[in-house]
């Protein structure tokens, strides 16, 4: 029983003890952006196949499928430029951090203890 | 209840009854004796009808019926036999009139009430579509093109999406 | 054995406990360290309410009789066969089973929920570790399978004879996994509005885990439909019966919610409503397990009588209030994305559908409370039967039948005139010929053509896209025609899954109208030789059996069946007497052919031995509704297959030199 327990709290603290490498925060968000922008994209895409199915299957006139398929390609043309701004905000920042940090360490070779990490 | 001991008196002990007393009819009073026992309770089966029980009284009851069936009673008199000998919780469906009616009369209202409120949502729905096509509402996530940038803008996004888009696996 | 069990159930209930809080804190805190170790906690049940599960099995298999549970369910009689059987019979062993089932879920589920779905995981995790904590606290403390009697006795009672029959081995597990399944559909919708952050990302798993719980549900109630058709010996399938109701209930709200929330996940619409949908199929689960166990209502399936139908009223009410409460919390959240271009258009029949369900399923509540509302206000019982059921519900089923026609046909968004037209227009016509020809042929019951001409406007429909669909295909990739079906098939799976699901439903359909309206029923007294008819039929009692066992005494009659005069076959008719019980338990002798089922009934040996008392049926088109239980999972199962990841494109900028990683991966 003893045995048992131990096993049992053994599993149970282990992820207290062993933290995983944390990523930026700011990455994770972007990240997760652009994996929603990029599903949401996927979505367009599986109702454009759903559309052309309907097409094929007769049940949409030809107008009507012309028209949501336009609909739909500029959607997902949207969702397209959207990730894209998402990706180069991100890019942005970057660049703007490197160069505030390198600003800071041209700046102060020579003083006491440096500060702490620019996170 | 008199006639419940009359009846009993008749049967021996374990409530069987005997062949010779059976009561058989023909095939047109077998299909309303069917009805009828699926209209009749069974007093202490928990909730079941004569038709599904199998117990001694249920059996009773049923020979009771066929007895008025072959007497020639309708539908409706063999029920009002019935109910007057056990009670009127002795019918499977409520009567409509009095407070069974209430149990008629609810749910084709509640239906209705519901027609009612889809029918209004559609409205809302498609009002909120118009406003929309019009360029007066907002839309939080309407599909139509309009996620910012104007058609010049997202005309180098195209080209990316027909490239990416599924594969058109049925033409004609 | 008993303190094994009992131990492994107080860690069950401590680990459920700390998942629970761990969880909460831990998404609030921000702190993954004890969100993952909640988890842990989470898989770790289902362990430990595995070993409380061995440990009863255990005791049965060693007829432990010092434990009050198995000397009620079982004796030394009991074949070993029948220990899964008794395991579940009684209120303490399947209140276990019901916790165990839960624990694997919720594992299944918070191990496959994607890292996507962010916070919302651990307050669906939190949501089901509190529900698990009530069903293992109720179980532990109020009706623990290991219970000790102060004194061993040298046999137990036995197993309740009904329970002697194959589809008792999967019917009610079935049932009672179907209706805690609806949990996890359900936490994840709930957790999902306290996690502040809901929108279309729970769509996929609560599309899947909805699907789960309503396929569990489908196959325990065709099962429970065969049991009663086979076992209790009446000649019908369905009564409108309060626990069979409280099963189906819950199942008609998950129909409604597997269809709509396909609209969610094509158009990001019907976001409140879902929640909503998913709301009220849990609460009438919880309806439904407490009118299982211990519900005011009288029934046949009145199951190991409890005292506990208060402590699942209370589990009722709060789930009911704290629900709608989270629910209208979080209110403003759910806005819903898309808009409506037409009121012909796939989305409008969904909406109907969902109507039309959510109507079958308050008519069926409203007939199951009534009593107990006439009782408590008036003091008299009203009984509502069968025929209030059927007439009311019948009507409504038609409309949904005709709706899983045209459904189909709409696409989203928009559907114009013309092109319901053209869809409809062959299978319109094939079913008014088909209709005609059945009419010709002696079918004048108006609800029965109605059924009839519906049904085969259903199957014609499908089977007209079948065949477009096929041939497009074939034309295009040059693929035999049994491989573009399949191809068909797999590139738009819901779709075809949920067609098989219909198919499933036509079959049911048929059988329905076959043998409700179309049926035969006589009772007859036979002497040995004697025969008596029914439609077609000849049924002469050959020979009867007696068999006594040390539990009950056992007589099989044979029946001769002879068809328009000729010789077709025999059938067994089997009645089993249990004094100890106080039962009679039947088999019916069944002859099934597609067209009908010829169904005989032994009911009584009279007190002189020589004649017999007999139910004799022609069931119509039963054998097409056994049918259709593989066809719903053969449905699911297609609808459920994951369709490959597509591979993510590195978005090239178009107007700037060099590719930016997209940084994502499906």
């Amino acid at each position: 029983m003893t045995l048992v327990l131990a096993v049992t709290l053994a599993v149970l603290a282990y992820p207290y003890l062993v933290t995983p490498k944390r990523s930026g925060a700011l990455d994770d968000a972007a990240e997760e952006l652009g994996q929603r922008l990029r599903r949401s994209r996927d979505r367009v895409y599986e109702e454009i196949r759903a559309l052309q199915q309907e097409y094929f299957l007769k049940n949409l006139t030809e107008d009507e499928y012309r028209a949501q398929l336009q609909a739909g390609r500029l959607e997902a043309a949207g969702l397209m430029q959207q990730q894209q701004q998402v990706q180069q905000t991100l890019a942005d920042i970057e660049a703007l951090v490197e160069e505030e940090m390198n600003a800071v360490v041209e700046q102060a070779p020579l003083d006491a203890a440096p500060e702490g990490e620019v996170k | 209840m008199l006639l419940l001991l009359l009846v009993f008196a008749s049967l021996d002990g374990t409530g069987v009854i005997h062949a010779q007393e059976y009561i058989e009819l023909t095939p047109e009073l077998d299909a309303r004796a069917a009805d009828l026992y699926a209209g009749i309770m069974c007093p202490i089966c928990n909730g079941q009808t004569i038709s599904q029980s199998h117990a001694a009284i249920s059996e009773t009851m049923r020979q009771m019926v066929r007895e008025r069936l072959v007497a020639g009673d309708t539908d409706a008199q063999i029920y009002d036999f019935m109910t007057e000998a056990f009670g009127r919780d002795i019918l499977a469906s409520p009567p409509k009139s009095g407070i069974g009616l209430a149990v008629w009369f609810v749910p084709p209202t509640a239906l209705l009430l519901g027609a009612f409120a889809v029918t209004l949502f559609v409205r809302r729905l498609r009002m909120a579509d118009a406003l929309v096509r019009e360029g007066i509402g907002t839309d939080s996530g309407s599909r139509i093109g309009s996620n910012g940038g104007t058609v010049d803008e997202l005309e180098p996004y195209l080209r990316l999406v027909d490239e990416e888009m599924p594969d058109i696996e049925e033409r004609p | 054995m008993a303190e094994l069990g009992t131990s492994a159930m107080v860690i069950a209930l401590a680990l459920a406990v700390y998942s629970g809080v761990t969880s909460l804190v831990g998404v609030r805190t921000r702190n993954s360290a004890m969100v993952s170790s909640s988890m842990r906690a989470t898989y770790l049940t289902t362990l430990a309410l595995g070993v409380a599960i061995l440990a009863l099995v255990l005791a049965f298999l060693r007829n432990d009789f010092a434990l009050k549970y198995v000397a009620e369910h079982s004796n030394l009689a009991m074949p070993r066969i029948y220990t899964w059987v008794a395991f579940y019979a009684g209120n303490e062993g399947s209140l276990l089973y019901v916790a165990f089932a839960l624990a694997g879920m919720a594992a299944l589920a918070m191990y496959f929920v994607p890292r996507r779905m962010g916070s919302q995981r651990p307050y669906a995790n939190f949501v089901l570790m509190l529900i698990l904590s009530f069903f293992i606290t109720v179980n532990l403390f109020m009706a623990s399978p290991f219970a000790t009697l102060p004194v061993t006795p040298i046999d137990g009672v036995g197993i309740n004879p009904l329970l002697t029959h194959p589809g008792m081995f999967i019917h009610p597990p079935l049932i009672m996994v179907g209706l805690i399944a609806i949990a996890v559909p359900f936490a994840l919708g709930i957790g999902g509005l306290l996690s502040g952050r809901i929108d279309d990302e729970w769509v996929d798993a609560g599309r899947t885990w909805g699907l789960v719980a309503w396929v569990l549900l489908a196959i325990g109630l065709l099962l429970g439909a065969w049991w009663a058709y086979t076992i209790l010996g009446w000649g019908g399938y369905w009564a409108w019966d309060p626990v069979e109701n409280a099963a189906f209930m819950p199942w008609l709200a998950l129909t409604a919610f597997i269809h709509s929330i396909m609209v969610q996940k094509r158009r990001g619409m019907f976001r409140l409503w879902n929640i909503a949908l998913i709301n009220i199929s849990f609460v009438l689960g919880a309806f439904g397990i407490f009118i299982n166990r211990g519900g005011p209502v009288p029934s046949v399936h009145s199951f190991g009588a409890s005292t506990l139908g208060w402590v699942f009223l209370l589990f009722l009410g709060v789930v009911a209030f704290a629900s709608f409460g989270v629910f209208f919390y979080r209110f403003a959240l759910l806005r819903s994305a898309g808009s409506l271009e037409s009121a012909l258009s796939r989305e409008s029949a969904f909406l109907v559908n969902n109507l039309l369900f959510l109507g079958v399923a308050f008519v069926t509540l409203w007939g199951v409370v009534f009593p107990i509302i006439s009782e408590l206000v008036l003091g008299k019982t009203i009984t509502v039967g069968k025929p209030f059921y059927d007439s009311v519900n019948g009507p409504i089923f038609l409309a949904l039948i005709f709706l899983m026609a045209i459904g189909p046909i709409l696409p989203w968004r928009h559907a114009t005139w013309t092109s319901v037209r053209h869809a409809i227009l062959v299978p319109g016509v094939i079913t008014l010929i088909i209709t005609a020809v059945v009419v010709v042929f002696a079918v004048r019951n108006v609800a029965a053509i109605a059924g009839i001409a519906v049904s085969t406007l259903v199957a014609v429909t499908i089977a007209q896209e079948m065949y477009r669909g096929t041939l497009a295909r074939h034309r295009a990739t040059r693929s035999p025609y049994p491989l573009a079906f399949l191809q068909l098939v797999g590139s738009n799976r819901p779709r075809y899954g949920g067609y098989l699901a219909h198919v499933a439903v036509v079959l049911l359909a048929f059988g329905v109208v076959g043998s409700s309206f179309y049926d035969l029923e006589r009772d007859v007294i036979l002497s040995l030789g004697e025969s008596a008819d029914i439609g077609a039929y000849t049924v002469e009692f050959t020979s009867t059996d007696t068999t006594t066992f040390t539990d009950r005494t056992e007589r099989t009659a044979t029946m001769s069946v002879m068809k328009n005069g000729s010789f077709v076959g025999t059938v067994e008719a089997w009645h089993g007497v249990y004094p100890s019980f106080n039962m009679l338990s039947t088999r019916a002798g069944i002859r099934s052919t597609p067209v009908e089922d010829l169904y005989v009934i032994f009911s009584e040996l009279q007190p002189d031995g020589q004649a017999a008392a007999f139910r004799l049926l022609v069931n119509p088109m039963v054998w097409w509704m056994w049918l259709a239980g593989p066809f719903v999972i053969l449905g699911t199962v297609v609808a459920l297959w994951p369709t490959r990841q597509r591979a993510t494109a590195v978005i090239t900028n178009p107007s700037r030199e060099g590719a930016l990683p997209s940084g994502s991966v499906s």
